[in-house]
């Protein structure tokens, strides 16, 4: 893929006009300017690396997402139970409550939010494994993904 | 009676006193053996009588009995002693007074005898009315110096008298009851006291006898019972012989030899049997055998004797006996009967061996033998030429000969032909008395199976403790070798994951945070060309990084489901991400692949396992080479399930031998900096969950090159159990 591709990947935010042109694409505060219809789509990013996301939360906010960063899953819960996300974009592995625990939680007020999981180890696979015996089955990401293909990805 | 009364009445015959006396010179010294007394009565009164009716003196020294009878003999045979004695013509003296007067320190002195004795003769000689004026004496004084067992004094007395005889005029006649002289070595002192004497009678038994044809014949018969008798005395003397030797023979045995009577009472008890028994032989002898026996076996006993008495002979008969202090010994028995000399059977014997010790020998031997036959490790004994002399179940098991089928063979039989040099060179150290222990080597089996095992062979010795042979234990370690492999790859698997899973997190979390940096940045509108050029690098840089740290640590596994997966799009796709390696190396890459082959899998697992293996055969080649991929449908060659074979053939450098051998272990690498050593670790890993296998083929010598062959089952296991749920 070569950077044109990226770029126009970034150029569509998803839900808006794709003609609008995207002169204040990745400045904050100004995601309002994407409104659609139905109004931005509101993700809520967990993950403890407070690093990632916050960028992610830039990143997915520059995109017309009203996108929230959440540093552990309780917070996040807490947040969930008073406004259901569109979609929760989660890291597995954290310490105290885990990203596949925290998400289950929040389905449980939210049956409708989409949820994308994202890891970067093996740990995933037993804590994924455990999750599905219980008949929950959700979209995994590994770590790192790409800002492109997330966007992708959440625009499917 | 007849002969005494015709002797007084002067009746001649051969021996008549009569004439005897008649005959006699004045002068002489007889000696007159006799057995009974009354014969000696007789024959005194004759000798004594015949002289007094000749009107000669008589002297008689004898004992009081003697003396009695033979004046009641007289009187009987109605001679009157009063005249002589009144003459002075008969004296009649005790034989133990007169000695008493003359004996000096249980010797007879001359001079007193000569003044006792000689004093007497004179006197009665003179009182002699006869011609002659003869005297006849009788002594017994000297048989009974002898019967007190003084003889060398009773030959002495006999001097004195022939002494007195130079130079008085007298008949002597002395008499010795022949019982003085029981023993063989006697006969010698016989000819001593004959010696003594001018005239020798002996006993009744010859001079009773009336004719000279009688007396030769007599004479002859008793030659004949000489001879008898020395011959007896020679048995007896070699009958005593055997005996003391028997008797030796008895004590010095390690064996109790006892003997007891047919009421169980011992009667002998060699010094074994108090060794053994702890009873001293006067402890025990007249007491009765069931001391020995233990309570339980009492009845034993009777029915031993009963055996016994039957005639039997009881041979080895194992059982218990007890000793003084209580303690149990096992014993093997022997009785024999003992007979008298008329056959009867007077008691037994019996010969007791303490087998205590040698039973316990047998046990332990039996125990031992019971071990090593149970035993799970061969146990073999061979002699010095390396012949099996013992073989056991464990071996059998192991080497898979049985027993009758190897002893008496060369041990080289289960020594595998390369190393058939072991053999002289273990012998050598046994035959130097040396252990060699948990010797690990190879062994072959009957079916000609190799088997690893671990050897202890020891010198076996004889009693003289030269080496005989060797005692091999042998151990079947094969399994544990594998194990211990498993064992091993396990735990260098178990830490290389725990590994993998840290350094996945620790890189990817940061990269994950440096990715969406560099996109914010570049989504920065004021960029100068140039800086949104070098984020543009980095983010490609960064897509590198993240490809290889999923392809070698990711462990990401997909959480997809298996889908149906079309093989050539797969590994055009895998093909895609290395097309700028393929441009750097110039490589041409030959696809051969049937293009509506598919598989059920993963397909991020697939593509991994294709991504590693295309990106060894890059690095294998040499500039300008050719990678060959071909993928077609085919059956696992042993299970014969459907499936995909994929091989990627380069023709680069090759592996060596012995890298081959390391090939799949983890963090072995032959890229030295840029390998991690896990690609084709975690390739065979992920096939052979898929239910897959990896083969590979390769030579480092012209022409080199390697063929990774990779087989994949239509449905992996995990595939088949998905569609079932």
């Amino acid at each position: 893929m070569g950077t044109t591709a990226l770029l126009d990947a970034v150029m569509v935010p998803p839900g808006g006009d794709p003609k609008t042109p995207p002169a204040t694409v990745g400045v904050k505060g100004q995601s309002r300017q994407f409104e659609a219809k139905s109004g931005p789509k509101h993700i809520v990013v967990v993950d403890d690396e407070v690093q990632i996301a916050d960028s992610l939360t830039e990143i997915l906010t520059g995109h017309g997402y009203e996108a929230r960063a959440f540093y552990n899953g309780r917070d996040a819960i807490n947040h969930c139970q008073e406004r259901c996300p569109d979609i929760v974009v989660a890291d597995v592995v954290m310490p105290k409550l885990n990203g596949v625990d925290t998400v289950l939680a929040i389905r449980e007020y939210c049956p409708e939010t989409r949820v994308l999981l994202f890891s970067g180890q093996a740990g995933t696979s037993d804590i994924l494994s455990r999750a599905r015996a219980k008949g929950h089955n959700f979209e995994l990401l590994p770590k790192p993904i790409h800002p492109d293909r997330l966007l992708k990805t959440l625009a499917e | 009676m007849t002969t005494f009364a015709t002797a007084l009445l002067g009746e001649a015959g051969p021996f008549a006193p009569s004439s005897y006396w008649n005959s006699s010179s004045s002068q002489g010294h007889s000696v007159h053996f006799y057995e009974d007394d009354s014969f000696l009565i007789e024959g005194l009164s004759r000798f004594i009588g015949a002289a007094l009716i000749a009107g000669d003196s008589a002297v008689v020294i004898a004992t009081r009995e003697h003396r009695e009878a033979l004046e009641e003999h007289f009187r009987r045979g109605g001679l009157n002693l009063a005249p002589a004695i009144s003459q002075g013509r008969y004296l009649c003296l005790d034989a133990a007074e007169t000695l008493s007067h003359f004996m000096v320190d249980g010797q007879p002195d001359a001079s007193r005898f000569a003044n006792v004795v000689g004093s007497v003769i004179p006197r009665l000689a003179s009182a002699a009315q006869g011609r002659n004026r003869r005297v006849a004496a009788f002594g017994e004084m000297v048989s009974l110096l002898w019967a007190d067992g003084h003889s060398e004094a009773a030959i002495r007395l006999e001097q004195l008298w022939n002494r007195l005889a130079e130079t008085q005029s007298f008949h002597l006649h002395c008499a010795y009851p022949l019982n003085l002289f029981p023993r063989p070595e006697d006969g010698t002192q016989v000819q001593r006291i004959c010696v003594e004497h001018s005239e020798v009678f002996p006993t009744e038994r010859y001079t009773s006898l009336e004719t000279d044809q009688e007396r030769l014949r007599a004479i002859a018969f008793l030659e004949q019972k000489a001879q008898v008798l020395e011959n007896e005395i020679v048995e007896k003397k070699q009958a005593e012989q055997d005996a003391f030797r028997l008797a030796a023979i008895v004590e010095s045995s390690d064996n109790a030899i006892i003997s007891k009577d047919l009421n169980g009472i011992v009667t002998s008890w060699n010094r074994a049997a108090e060794r053994i028994f702890g009873y001293k032989a006067e402890e025990i002898v007249g007491k009765s055998i069931t001391l020995l026996i233990p309570p339980e076996l009492q009845d034993d006993e009777p029915r031993i004797l009963a055996r016994i008495q039957a005639g039997e002979r009881i041979d080895h008969f194992q059982t218990v006996r007890m000793t003084k202090d209580g303690r149990r010994i096992d014993v093997s028995l022997t009785i024999s009967p003992v007979k008298d000399h008329n056959g009867h059977i007077i008691g037994a014997a019996k010969i007791a061996h303490d087998i205590t010790l040698q039973k316990k020998i047998e046990e332990a031997a039996l125990r031992l033998a019971a071990i090593v036959e149970s035993s799970d490790d061969a146990i073999v004994s061979k002699d010095l030429n390396g012949v099996v002399t013992s073989w056991n179940k464990g071996a059998e098991r192991i080497f898979g000969y049985k027993a009758e089928e190897i002893v008496g063979q060369s041990i080289t039989l289960i020594i595998p032909p390369e190393l058939h040099d072991d053999e002289p060179r273990i012998l050598a150290k046994i035959r130097a008395g040396e252990r060699i222990e948990h010797f690990e080597t190879v062994r072959v089996r009957k079916n000609g199976e190799y088997l690893n095992v671990s050897l202890t062979v020891s010198p076996v010795r004889d009693e003289q403790g030269r080496v005989v042979g060797a005692a091999k234990i042998a151990r079947d370690v094969t399994q544990q070798k594998k194990n211990e492999a498993a064992l091993h790859t396990s735990e260098r698997l178990a830490s290389v994951g725990r590994l993998a899973a840290t350094v996945a997190h620790e890189i990817n979390n940061p990269l994950e945070a440096v990715t969406n940096y560099i996109y914010l940045a570049n989504l920065q509108p004021d960029l100068s060309e140039k800086v949104r050029r070098y984020l543009t690098a980095a983010d490609q840089e960064l897509s590198r990084v993240a490809h290889i740290a999923q392809q070698t640590l990711g462990f990401y596994r997909d959480n997809s489901l298996p889908v149906k997966l079309v093989i050539s799009e797969a590994i055009d796709d895998v093909l895609r991400v290395y097309d700028r390696r393929f441009k750097y190396k110039d490589l041409h890459v030959q696809c051969d692949v049937e293009p509506t082959l598919t598989a059920w899998t993963l397909q991020g697992e697939f593509k991994q396992i294709l991504s590693n293996l295309i990106a060894n055969a890059i690095d294998a080649s040499k500039e300008g080479g050719k990678i060959v991929i071909r993928a077609r449908s085919s059956n696992e060659y042993r299970s014969g399930r459907p499936g995909v074979r994929i091989t990627i053939a380069d023709y680069g450098s090759g592996i060596s031998a012995e890298d081959k051998a390391q090939l799949f272990t983890p963090f072995f690498t032959t890229k030295k900096e840029v390998g991690t050593g896990l690609g084709l670790w975690i390739t065979k890993d992920l096939l052979e969950k898929k239910g897959g296998h990896i083969r590979l083929r390769s030579r480092d010598s012209k022409p080199s090159g390697t063929v990774i062959g990779v087989y994949l089952p239509l449905k992996s296991p995990a595939a088949i159990a998905e569609q079932a749920a």
